[in-house]
């Protein structure tokens, strides 16, 4: 026969952890059942002796002992209150310190001045070498100059653009200038390569 | 004090109540540090706490430890606790707690479960050796169980708390404290036919 209660319903059932209604169910099934009855017999049997567990006491001893140990600790942790007062300001003394120290070494913003000063002049228009440059001749040209370091680009200074005169601007030029050709030459003699440039770099 | 036994009996309150009262008010003072009022408490639990512990760790030496830690805690987080619930509840979450951690820790298997030095029968003198048997038996059987199982059979059968004061420590649903409950039920009974207790 198989019943309608599991292990679990009736190893609730006897310690009435289970609904009131659940409860009638189980015990109008138990008068019924044997094997069920059985069952709840032993396990009432198994509830009894872990409950013997109450029965244990702890000795005075082991309690004297957990207690003298707890106290100790907290006494030797626990400060009198002018000390916890005396590490606060302690902290706080070193605390504004290291703010003060932080606020000396930090690099103060480099605040730059705004001059009124004339526009720029337009830059100098150089002229560029009309005629043919073999590759060859370039070469030989960059073999005999010596290396240097390289150099910053000078920027022009904002504050004195008097010592630019107009003057020495040269004149835009009016009329179209002739391209440049550039001369290439290869190994193979047969081929060369010309290149035309206008004015502002550009190919033609 | 006058003031506040006039008030009580202008209340008409209990001996329960005012027992309440005493005790927050020695809770106010552990609280701001006062060691002889924490100690009071100390007295008022203490045995609570290492019966706990030692149903749970299994080991009196175990237990000793927890209990230790249990107090130190709970002064250390005394301010913490929410003074309108009862205190028991959180010292027993707390128990539960460092027993769990300290188990972890060691991962040590209940060894002699039984010692005379620090555990007798409180209305047996003479020390069965039935009653030792049944102990050795049942201490056993709960340290094989898992740790859940082991908690909630120990708080609801053994010290008699109801379910949802168990899931409350344990921090599950009654559902699941039942189901855990039931289980462990059924393994006890196993282990005592077993042991032919």
């Amino acid at each position: 026969m198989k019943c309608r209660y599991s292990e679990t319903d009736i190893a609730l059932y006897v310690e009435g952890d289970v609904a009131p209604a659940k409860a009638c169910e189980i015990e109008a099934h138990l008068s019924v059942c044997t094997q069920c009855g059985d069952f709840v017999i032993e396990l009432r049997e198994s509830q009894a002796v872990l409950k013997t567990l109450k029965q244990d006491t702890v000795s005075a001893t082991s309690l004297r002992l957990v207690r003298s140990h707890v106290l100790a600790e907290i006494q030797a942790g626990v400060k009198p209150l002018w000390g916890r007062w005396i590490y606060a300001l302690a902290g706080g003394v070193f605390v504004a310190v290291l703010a003060v120290g932080w606020v000396l070494e930090m690099p103060r913003p480099q605040v730059q001045e705004i001059v009124k000063s004339h526009p720029l002049p337009s830059p100098a228009a150089v002229p560029l070498t009309r005629g043919t440059i073999t590759i060859a001749e370039a070469d030989a040209k960059i073999d005999r100059q010596p290396l240097r370091r390289r150099e910053k680009p000078k920027i022009p200074s904002r504050r004195k653009p008097e010592a630019v005169t107009r003057t020495e601007v040269p004149p835009e030029p009016s009329e179209p200038a002739k391209p440049l050709v550039v001369k290439l030459l290869t190994d193979d003699p047969s081929i060369v390569i010309y290149w035309l440039i206008d004015n502002t770099g550009g190919a033609l | 004090m006058e003031l506040r036994a006039t008030a009580l009996w202008m209340s008409g309150v209990g001996p329960e109540a005012e027992g309440r009262v005493e005790f927050t008010i020695l809770l106010e003072r552990a609280i701001s540090g006062d060691v002889s009022a924490f100690e009071q408490i100390i007295l008022r639990y203490e045995r609570r706490v290492f019966s706990l512990a030692w149903r749970l760790l299994g080991r009196p030496e175990d237990a000793q430890d927890a209990s230790q830690d249990v107090f130190l805690r709970a002064f250390r987080y005394l301010h913490r606790f929410d003074r309108r619930r009862p205190f028991e509840p959180w010292l027993m979450k707390m128990t539960v707690n460092v027993c769990h951690d300290l188990s972890r820790k060691r991962h040590a298997q209940p060894q002699d479960v039984i010692n005379p030095e620090v555990l007798r029968a409180a209305d047996d003198p003479h020390h069965e050796l039935h009653t030792e048997q049944q102990r050795t038996i049942l201490y056993r059987a709960l340290q094989q169980l898992p740790e859940k199982e082991r908690a909630a059979v120990v708080l609801r059968d053994v010290e008699g708390l109801s379910t949802a004061e168990v899931a409350e420590i344990l921090g599950s649903s009654e559902a699941t404290v039942r189901s855990q409950i039931s289980s462990a039920r059924l393994k006890i009974k196993k282990a005592v036919k077993r042991g032919h207790v």
